[in-house]
């Protein structure tokens, strides 16, 4: 899971600074370090503001970081440790960076979590609502709500505002803001269809809107022979072990659930006031009898019980099915693969709808981590100031240099804090904005650099479509995807004050268990639908209630 | 026997490995008083409150637990009974081979997977176990619907049981070779003038010949009951067959490491240690008593 959050992470770091925003005209695309003297710095007055001034005298800063196992993507000369980002982020605010321990992404939070009860904090770090909880409960963090205000930049505090403080509330335990929280803008995608038009085309079919589509879909893809080699091999909907899930679950069933109106792993909060667990609801239970029906007609993966993301994207890239539900960047991964395994591979999203014939679907939250300094820590605005350098050096932001053609894939890696404070709804605007330039509307000569990168990408694919499987992604991904999300949903999303409330429940990983052991059975068949009822009794009587109430209360 | 320095340089032999032991057993044992914290991993062992028996008390009253407890202990038996009888009926037929290249072909053969991680087996058995892999395939020239082997509550644990006696049996059969090559060549001789068949030499020399080791080795893995193989399921398993194939390890290592219950999960710890003990108490008391085996 943690990979692929990184991943969608990258690709959202391509979004863009507002068109108006001024670039940095004569800069090359690559620059040396030597492009930032001191005289220059010295000359640009934004960086005696608060938010960029430099300390004194140089701070020393020990930092821990995941990623060790993409860092062969790093330019030749360049590591984790040392490369021309961090070095800017260094001379820029008198910093001197260290890192305690770099490990595979996989292993931060049990590594963080053995630094933590040894003792052995690093100054600043990347924690996630547990641990934050558990850092304030322990005193072991400082307070950053002078330090936000005093130092985050305008573009910060704008992205955090347009969350409609949801984010910073996150953050803040007791009236004190003690991490700094992330905003990633559709980490928690809403899921949709996406299917093979090539497919469809043939069998002389139209895409899906409703549940009953989607089914008469799969039976057309499994009985009709799509692919046409004559042998009965091929799938209908494609499925993983987790059948429901935010954010951005590849291959589930949430577009299903969405339709029927049910939330499943959704804290939602009603007109009323009152949080109610989506699980546990009538509606859920109606979703899961329709997808037992479909895994009992043969129409779903029949081993996709066992099967995991990477499993089942095998399923598709190797041609085995033409339908598959997952968010708008699935362009991206794994369906790019797919292209280049079969150019006629011709994937399309296509959002589902409910019975009311609108299109609601299940969100996350936008906040999921934390960035917090270490009790005692002599700079905690350091923190502060460096994800201001960062998201400079993002968008091009205040003469950021840009010294890497592949940002995109590597920033997580270049930055000492891989952390994104990002605007909400960037991706619809985008998606807007180049359907604008493509229109004549809007000048492309506006755009950003990575935004320009993109349209060209958009433009070459639009000219001959799929020839380059990359273009194709990013045309698919950032333009009809992102234009099928710009004509708006419902959004259900899980409250603040739940969304803190839960993990730290000693009940909740029973519940959980609990939960996905049923889900899946009962879609497999190996238990009937009514054992749905005693499944909410036992949810409730084994801390759901409990955990509801503490919520409500 | 051993005086002054030669005793010293003994000391000094086994010296990595108890350190290593206290390192990696004795300390963490120190830690199972998480089990009765409300452990905070930044307040540390010293810091978290105390909460008394709660964790444990939660976790009896934890349908999950019962339910691992169960899974984890048939699974465990299965194997140990399953493995023991097929190394024993291997290793008894094997010394019946005269030709001493087959004997040891055969033998390599058939110890090797025991060589092999579970990460990698975990592997190959998803694939040859799939809907469309050579099992399925194979029984589907008999007539037989595709099996869900991964899938169904009810078939994984027998998938677990029956993989591990493949891969170990082999392995467990060498202690029975070497305990059949000990047989005086004499007692067969005196059988065969006696006109015993080979059957009958078989259940009247070989078997009373290494009864006492089988009951040494089957003594012995009592002590094992509550380990049931933490990474051959871990590779194997999902959600789905949690019902039947979740145990004691993997239990602990989800609620603990991935859902941060660190308590819950060295309460579960715990229990499984205390078990354990009290299992290899009865195992040496029952080798000792039945097969003459002594540590001391």
């Amino acid at each position: 899971m943690r990979r692929l959050f990184v991943l969608f992470v990258t690709l959202l770091a391509v979004a863009a600074c507002l068109p108006a925003a001024p670039q940095p005209a004569a800069e090359p695309a690559v620059l040396s370090t030597a492009a930032t003297p001191q005289a220059v710095m010295a000359a640009q007055a934004w960086r005696q503001t608060d938010a960029y001034s430099p300390l004194p005298e140089t701070a020393s800063l020990v930092l821990v970081k995941g990623g060790q196992e993409n860092a062969g993507l790093m330019p030749e000369g360049e590591s984790i440790e040392e490369n021309r980002a961090l070095r800017y982020i260094e001379e820029t605010l008198n910093v001197d960076i260290r890192f305690g321990w770099v490990v595979p992404s996989d292993s931060y939070s049990d590594k963080l979590n053995l630094s933590i009860a040894s003792g052995d904090i690093p100054d600043v770090m990347i924690v996630d609502a547990l641990q934050l909880q558990q850092l304030a409960e322990a005193g072991a963090i400082e307070d950053l709500t002078p330090y936000v205000e005093q130092y985050a930049n305008a573009d910060l505090l704008a992205n955090w505002e347009q969350t409609g403080g949801v984010a910073l509330a996150a953050a803040t335990i007791d009236g004190k803001l003690l991490g700094i929280p992330n905003v990633q803008p559709q980490a928690d995608a809403p899921i949709i269809a996406w299917v093979r038009q090539d497919w469809l085309d043939k069998l002389g079919m139209q895409g899906p809107q409703t549940v009953d589509d989607v089914e008469a879909i799969a039976r057309a893809f499994v009985e009709q022979d799509p692919d046409g080699n004559g042998a009965a091999d091929t799938y209908g909907l494609t499925g993983t072990l987790n059948p429901v899930g935010v954010p951005s679950n590849l291959h589930g069933f949430d577009a299903i659930f969405n339709a029927y109106g049910a939330f499943p792993e959704i804290f939602y909060r009603d007109e009323a006031g009152q949080i109610h667990y989506g699980s546990v609801q009538p509606q859920t239970k109606e979703a899961l009898g329709r997808l037992a029906a479909l895994y009992q007609a043969g129409l779903i993966d029949p081993e996709f019980a066992t099967k995991d993301t990477d499993k089942s994207n095998e399923v598709v890239v190797s041609g085995r099915s033409g339908l598959m539900m997952g968010p708008w960047w699935l362009p991206w991964w794994p369906l790019a693969d797919s292209v280049s395994s079969d150019p006629n591979a011709d994937w399309q999203p296509y959002p589902l709808v409910d019975q009311a014939g609108e299109r609601s679907f299940a969100m996350g939250g936008y906040t999921y981590s934390f960035v917090v300094v270490k009790k005692g820590y002599p700079h905690p605005e350091l923190a502060v100031k460096i994800l201001n350098v960062q998201n400079d050096l993002s968008y091009g932001l205040n003469d950021a240099p840009q010294f890497y053609p592949n940002f995109n894939e590597i920033w997580t890696l270049l930055f000492p804090i891989p952390f994104l404070i990002e605007q909400p709804y960037v991706v619809e605007r985008m998606g807007r904005e180049y359907q604008q330039a493509l229109e004549g509307s809007l000048d492309p000569t506006t755009f950003n650099e990575a935004m320009q990168i993109e349209y060209d990408q958009i433009q070459q694919d639009l000219a001959a479509p799929r020839s380059n499987p990359s273009n194709w992604a990013v045309r698919m991904a950032r333009l009809d995807a992102a234009l099928l999300l710009a004509e708006g949903y419902n959004e259900v999303r899980t409250d603040p004050v739940a969304a803190r409330v839960f993990p730290t429940d000693p009940n909740w990983p029973a519940l959980q268990k609990l939960e996905d052991e049923v889900f899946l059975q009962i879609i497999t068949g190996a238990r009937p639908l009514d054992d749905f009822d005693s499944f909410v009794e036992e949810w409730n009587r084994n801390g759901g209630t409990d955990l509801l109430a503490k919520m409500n209360s | 026997m051993f005086k002054g320095t030669d005793r010293f340089a003994y000391w000094l032999m086994v010296l990595p490995g108890l350190l290593l032991l206290l390192a990696f057993t004795f300390v963490p044992l120190a830690y199972s008083a998480i089990a009765f914290q409300k452990f905070n991993p930044a307040l540390g062992l010293q810091g978290s409150p105390w909460v008394g028996l709660d964790n444990l008390l939660y976790m009896f009253g934890l349908r999950d637990a019962r339910q691992v407890l169960a899974n984890t202990v048939f699974i465990a038996a299965m194997k140990m009974i399953l493995v023991l009888f097929t190394a024993v009926s291997f290793a008894l037929l094997l010394n019946e081979v005269r030709f001493l290249g087959v004997r040891r072909a055969i033998q390599t053969m058939v110890y090797l997977p025991h060589f092999l991680s579970w990460v990698i087996l975990a592997g190959i058995l998803r694939t040859i176990l799939a809907r469309d892999g050579l099992v399925n395939d194979l029984l589907g020239y008999f007539g037989v619907a595709p099996i869900y082997f991964l899938g169904q509550p009810a078939v994984f644990p027998w998938v677990i049981i029956l993989s591990d006696v493949w891969k170990e049996f082999g392995f467990e059969a060498i202690v029975y070779l070497a305990a059949l090559t000990g047989i005086d060549p004499t007692l067969y001789e005196v059988a065969e003038l006696d006109g015993a068949t080979r059957l009958q030499k078989m259940r009247y020399v070989s078997l009373p010949a290494i009864a006492p080791v089988i009951v040494l080795v089957g003594c012995l893995s009592i002590g094992n009951v509550l380990n049931a193989g933490f990474d051959q399921i871990f590779n194997l398993y999902s959600p789905i067959v949690y019902s039947s194939g979740d145990i004691l390890d993997t239990y602990v290592y989800r609620i603990g490491l991935i859902q941060g219950q660190y308590s819950l999960g060295t309460a579960v710890g715990l229990f499984k240690t205390v078990v354990a003990l009290g299992l290899i108490g009865i195992s040496y008391w029952a080798a000792s008593r039945y097969a003459n085996y002594r540590i001391f």
